[in-house]
């Protein structure tokens, strides 16, 4: 027990410590005190910027005028786009990947080159070979060849942590490597420094906009080797062939980005980027129009959207979001096997006033499984009309004239617009009679009844991983088990064989095609599922902020490449 | 007075003991498999698995508890699940800034609740002590986030007095240290006023009068002398409720703190960054409930003698 | 009532003044103790008779009448689902006096009981406690009830749970100091000395005498609960809707701050009378009912 009071010494120092550090350390408001130190390790000659520092990895510049001010509600925790699922935006500007996607205001996507400036993809869908381009390093001098790919890929499915493995599970030997009986990873071959050949498994058309998520993106193979587990946690060691370099990171404080002064597009406008962790939401409205931030997420302020629509006209962007929220009704829970009961709950629910209501209509309601922004998306699909009488005539023929009790499951960490939907489903089932229950869960216990196929209906948003939309139909309806963890229970074994079977379609528009029926036989002929609406993304930025374009990574996350500032 | 030192510190060994051992079972009563609420749903089960098994979840409770135990006494807090660093190092980076945010609003804790409830003791159920007590606890009488929304709202951000946030600069730091301040200012008011009345009753302060001293002298010479001894040791139980102010104010500023830890581990979901923040903080509380009893101990003859 | 034997208790709780004396006292020394108690009296009686004195239904949601500013028809305009804000902070007061009851009037039983013992018979008995008591004060408040919610989740039950559990140590030592000066009083002597059984000592002679302090912490330890719910709720593991606390009205309307401020201001305002209230009331009382409470 003595070391405990060791421990505690050890405690009453550094609270010493800390008390004589108070005095010092004040002033300059904008140098972080990250506790890293630029690491020599060899190639770090680049970015030859004397003013700034030029933007070498793991050095904040003393000087960050012209940096623009950004903010985040909570910290990362680690830039390695391998081992995490949400932090994209350090990794979106930090990294490239072998192929981008471009989303127009139509909502239509493409993909377009990046680390790959073209590639061929074989008649059988199964092999895609790319021509890397040869003038790309990376920021710490280093070449981008085959190699990086190779070694990039491998180590997504082999790294402590990684948590991105499914991105290349169609990849062939990519399960071999997984689970150990085989070193290296078959279906990626190097043919020369500057072609890499990709073989599948199988036919899997959604591959390209596979490629273009955060998670596939590109590292140094020699750097990344070295930096071990530090890769991502230290910025120093954190390289990538981007436009900004992993300048700090201050813990719950700061994260800085400095201009990659080679950058193979072209240096960005910008200097640098500061991005402060602000979780209270009223602290960052105050500093943003405090003039203490260049941009503003109005996600985290929705409910003062409206106020900034009207004292920032001028200064508000907007970017699509490539996500679905949807309402669930599982089959296994009476009287949800009924159809007309299933079409009754459809029309019984005035999405748009809930859209109204909640955010401004500032989005779409859909109709579909795709939404807004999405490959395949379809505007001129059969709609969901809002008829209670419509929907109280059906539960009458079904049997329910007298309405029914249902469960509205809600995961109490999820936000509170998420809640208010429930509350406002809840008063618009009891219209037409339907006994709506929210039951809270917590988190946990909520995704565990989930998984189990027993939760009743939820209020939830998917948003794609990857712009293709594979990914959100064989998420709910690809097979028994895919429908049973999200608590459907979508009976119709024959349809869910053609949707695993559509993603083998090489013909592009035979696929679409595809898709789009049987978007169509699940929502509209068999009332599988409520889509409900998608939502536009909103910013507000400062008045100094110039050409500022939202750019689609999966979740939105910034990417500062384009922006500039006025002075 | 030696072997009283080493008896109280013996007393402290075992509840230091069942802090660890209840925090480490509450969280591990927890409902469901961390891994899979840690990942979340876009991670396929079998990565759910792999990660469940690095962290050592799959082994049998009691092999848990002394494992962490052991390390813990090494001063080792395990690795956080979401930051993938040593807890005890993220533990000991935000630590700093909670130091300089508690001394800072234990100064103007003070401040506040000291003149407040001397005044209110001297004009003793007069409309002064009334207005002064009232002040004093209005800091404790609003929920912590709306004191601070409104302070920064006002101060920072309609008289741009202050930053909105940040805690870089000595000026970013005054409102949060107000905030946390006026949170704790209440009880040492409270503390101060009863203790003053009372001694102010006794008779070493009425022959100190008899003797002609002017009221405010007598105050001010004797009888704050001797109030001031419990609330020295206020002084401890003001660190547990500082730690807890903390987890608000500094969510509300932005302060990079040890409460924003807690926070953000709740959040994430994030057992071990919990488990170390609580335990660590819990550690600091007992070693103040120490100090704050040798140091009465060592006060108290001397006070007593000095009458 | 009494048995011949025992004692007179009242005469120990304080010479010959009546509780009803007291009252007059409180009354007459202490205005602003008097006006608190009122208002407390107003607030329960709104709480319990919300119904009929709600000018509306406090879940009706009108989606078109959403952020309303105050006017004649709302007193405290409308919330963002279009429900009247007045008539949800009369029925939140339900809610958050019962935050601000229950798991005090269950940490105090606790409490009260650990102490007695621990105090009554010392030794092991009151080692062991006592170090319980000292590891349930050792946690940071906030941080033990954040745990407890972490475990178990949001929720009205749980919210008592963690409070019941974070508040009961201070009660426990507060009874024991008392329990053991009282042990050595004549009238505990004289009882033990006839034969009267342990348990009914310490319920029926110690315990009344305890009443005083208990009453005080009481009064002192309801807003504790209310603002530690409140703060719970900012950390978005409090009170879950639609059943709203006043801690979570006002987090839910902070995000209005800037355009619709009383959707916060309202319900911090309901908390901050109802605690300076209580802790008015427990100072006022605590000068008349004189108890041991100043050296714990």
């Amino acid at each position: 027990m003595k070391k405990s009071l060791s421990l505690a010494l050890a405690a009453t120092m550094a609270l010493s410590l800390a008390v004589t550090g108070c005095g010092g350390s004040n002033g300059n408001a904008n140098s972080p005190d990250t506790n890293t130190t630029p690491a020599d390790n060899g190639g770090q000659q680049t970015g030859g910027n004397p003013e700034n520092g030029g933007g070498i990895a793991g050095t904040v510049p003393d000087d960050t005028t012209g940096f623009f001010l950004s903010v985040k509600n909570a910290d990362i925790q680690t830039a390695d786009v391998q081992k995490t699922t949400k932090d994209y935006e350090i990794p979106m500007n930090i990294f490239d990947r072998l192929v981008d996607i471009e989303v127009d205001s139509q909502g239509t996507s493409r993909i377009v080159p990046s680390l790959a400036e073209d590639w061929e993809i074989s008649s059988d869908g199964l092999e895609y070979t790319f021509h890397l381009r040869q003038d790309v390093k990376f920021q710490n001098g280093n070449d981008f060849t085959a190699e990086d790919v190779l070694y990039t890929f491998k180590r997504l499915l082999t790294v402590e942590g990684g948590v991105n493995t499914e991105l290349l599970d169609q990849v062939k030997g990519a399960a071999e490597v997984i689970n150990g009986s085989a070193e290296e990873l078959e279906g990626v071959e190097q043919l020369d420094d500057y072609t890499v050949k990709i073989t599948l498994t199988e036919p899997f058309a959604a591959f390209l906009s596979c490629l273009t998520a955060p998670g596939l993106s590109i590292f140094d193979s020699e750097a990344t080797e070295a930096a071990g587990d530090q890769f991502g946690m230290d910025p120093s060691v954190t390289i990538g062939t981007g436009p900004f370099s992993f300048a700090g990171w201050s813990f719950n404080d700061q994260l800085v980005l400095v201009r990659n002064e080679n950058y193979w597009k072209g240096a960005p406008a910008l200097p640098g980027v500061i991005i402060k962790i602000i979780p209270d939401t009223e602290t960052q409205t105050m500093m943003f129009e405090n003039g203490e931030l260049d941009i503003i997420d109005l996600d985290f302020v929705t409910d003062a959207t409206d106020r900034f629509l009207e004292t920032y006209p001028d200064q508000i962007v907007s970017g699509p979001r490539v996500g679905i929220t949807y309402l669930t009704m599982n089959f296994n829970i009476e009287p949800f096997q009924d159809l007309n009961v299933r079409k009754a709950v459809q029309m019984a629910i005035d999405r748009q006033a809930i859209l109204d209501a909640l955010y401004g209509g500032r989005g779409q309601v859909e109709q579909g499984i795709y939404p807004f922004g999405l490959i395949g998306y379809n505007d001129s699909q059969t709609k969901i009309s809002y008829d209670p009488e419509g929907a109280k005539a059906l539960l009458a023929e079904a049997g329910y004239g007298d309405g029914f009790t249902m469960e509205l499951a809600a995961d109490s960490s999820s936000s509170d617009t998420v809640t208010m939907v429930l509350e406002i489903v809840k008063e618009q089932l009891a219209a037409v009679g339907i006994e709506a229950n929210i039951k809270n869960y917590d988190e946990s216990t909520w995704l565990e009844t989930r998984k189990s196929g027993e939760l009743g209906s939820f209020v939830s948003t998917w948003t794609a991983d990857f712009n293709d939309p594979e990914n959100f139909i064989y998420t709910f309806f690809g097979n028994e088990e895919k429908t049973r963890i999200r608590s459907i229970n979508y009976p119709d074994t024959e349809v869910m064989a053609r949707v695993g079977a559509a993603r083998g379609i090489v013909n592009e528009d035979e696929r679409l095609a595809e898709y789009r029926a049987l978007e169509e036989k699940l929502v509209h002929e068999d009332a599988a599922w409520i889509p409900m609406y998608s939502r536009t993304h909103l910013w507000a930025v400062s008045p100094r902020v110039q050409d500022f374009k939202p750019v689609w990574s999966g979740v939105s996350d910034l990417v500062y490449y384009s922006v500039s500032l006025s002075e | 007075m030696f072997s009283k030192v080493l008896k109280r510190i013996a007393i402290s060994i075992p509840v230091l003991i069942g802090v660890v051992l209840a925090i480490f079972i509450m969280l591990r009563i927890v409902p469901g498999d961390p891994a899979t609420t840690m990942m979340g749903e876009h991670v396929n089960p079998a990565v759910i698995e792999k990660i469940s098994r690095e962290m050592g979840l799959d082994q049998p409770m009691y092999v848990q508890f002394f494992k962490y135990v052991a390390n813990a006494l090494k001063g080792d807090f395990g690795t956080s699940y979401r930051l993938n660093r040593n807890v005890t190092q993220i533990i000991l980076d935000s630590f700093p800034h909670t130091v300089k945010l508690s001394l800072l609003a234990a100064l103007v804790a003070w401040i506040i609740g000291l003149s407040a409830g001397i005044i209110a003791a001297i004009r003793q159920n007069g409309l002064l002590d009334r207005l002064f007590m009232g002040c004093a606890l209005m800091g404790v009488s609003m929920p912590v986030f709306m004191t601070a929304l409104i302070l920064q709202y006002v101060f920072a951000f309609k008289l741009k007095w202050f930053p909105v946030s940040g805690f870089d600069s000595f000026r970013a730091m005054i409102l949060p240290a107000i905030v946390l301040g006026w949170n704790s200012a209440g009880s040492i008011a409270r503390m101060t006023r009863s203790n003053l009345v009372e001694v102010m009753q006794n008779d070493f302060i009425r022959t100190a009068r008899a003797k002609g001293l002017r009221e405010n002298g007598v105050i001010v010479g004797h009888a704050l002398k001797n109030a001031m001894l419990p609330v020295l040791t206020m002084m401890a139980l003001q660190i547990s409720s500082m730690l807890s102010g903390a987890v608000l104010t500094e969510s509300v500023f932005g302060v990079p703190g040890i409460g924003r830890l807690a926070v953000n581990a709740i959040e994430t979901r994030d057992m071990p960054l919990l488990q170390g923040t609580v335990i660590f903080t819990t550690i600091l509380i007992i070693l103040g409930n120490l100090i704050a009893d040798l140091l009465y101990n060592v006060l108290d003859p001397r006070i007593r003698e000095g009458i | 009532m009494k048995d011949k034997n025992e004692p007179n208790i009242s005469a120990q709780i304080g010479e010959a003044d009546t509780w009803l004396d007291k009252g007059k006292t409180l009354i007459r020394q202490n205005k602003l103790a008097a006006l608190s108690a009122l208002i407390i009296l107003l607030i329960i009686l709104a709480a319990v008779f919300a119904p009929v004195v709600a000018p509306y239904d406090h879940l009706q949601q009108s989606l078109t009448d959403r952020l309303k500013d105050p006017s004649a028809a709302h007193l405290l305009g409308t919330d963002e689902l279009g429900r009247d804000v007045l008539s949800r902070i009369i029925f939140g007061a339900r809610i958050s006096l019962t935050i601000g009851l229950v798991p005090t009037l269950i940490s105090m039983a606790i409490g009260t009981i650990l102490g007695l013992f621990a105090g009554f018979y010392g030794g092991k008995t009151d080692f062991a406690i006592m170090r319980l008591a000292d590891v349930m004060l050792a946690f940071p408040s906030l941080l033990l009830a954040m745990v407890v919610m972490y475990t178990m989740g949001g929720g009205l039950i749980n919210i008592f749970i963690a409070l019941s559990l974070v508040n009961w140590a201070s009660t426990a030592r507060i009874v024991r100091a008392q329990t053991l000066s009282l042990k050595e009083k004549e009238f505990v002597e004289a009882a033990k000395s006839v034969g009267v059984k342990k348990h009914v000592i310490m319920f029926r002679h110690i315990l009344p005498n305890c009443l005083p302090s208990l009453i005080v912490l009481f009064t002192l330890n309801i807003p504790s609960a209310i603002l530690s719910e409140a703060s719970l709720s900012f950390l978005g593991i409090g009170a879950q809707p639609p059943s709203a606390s006043w801690g979570l009205m006002a987090v839910r309307g902070k995000k209005y701050l800037f355009s619709e401020p009383w959707l916060s201001i309202a319900p911090s305002v309901a908390i901050m009378i109802v605690v300076l209230a209580f802790n008015f009331l427990g100072d006022g009382l605590r000068d008349v009912l004189d108890p041991y409470l100043k050296e714990q």
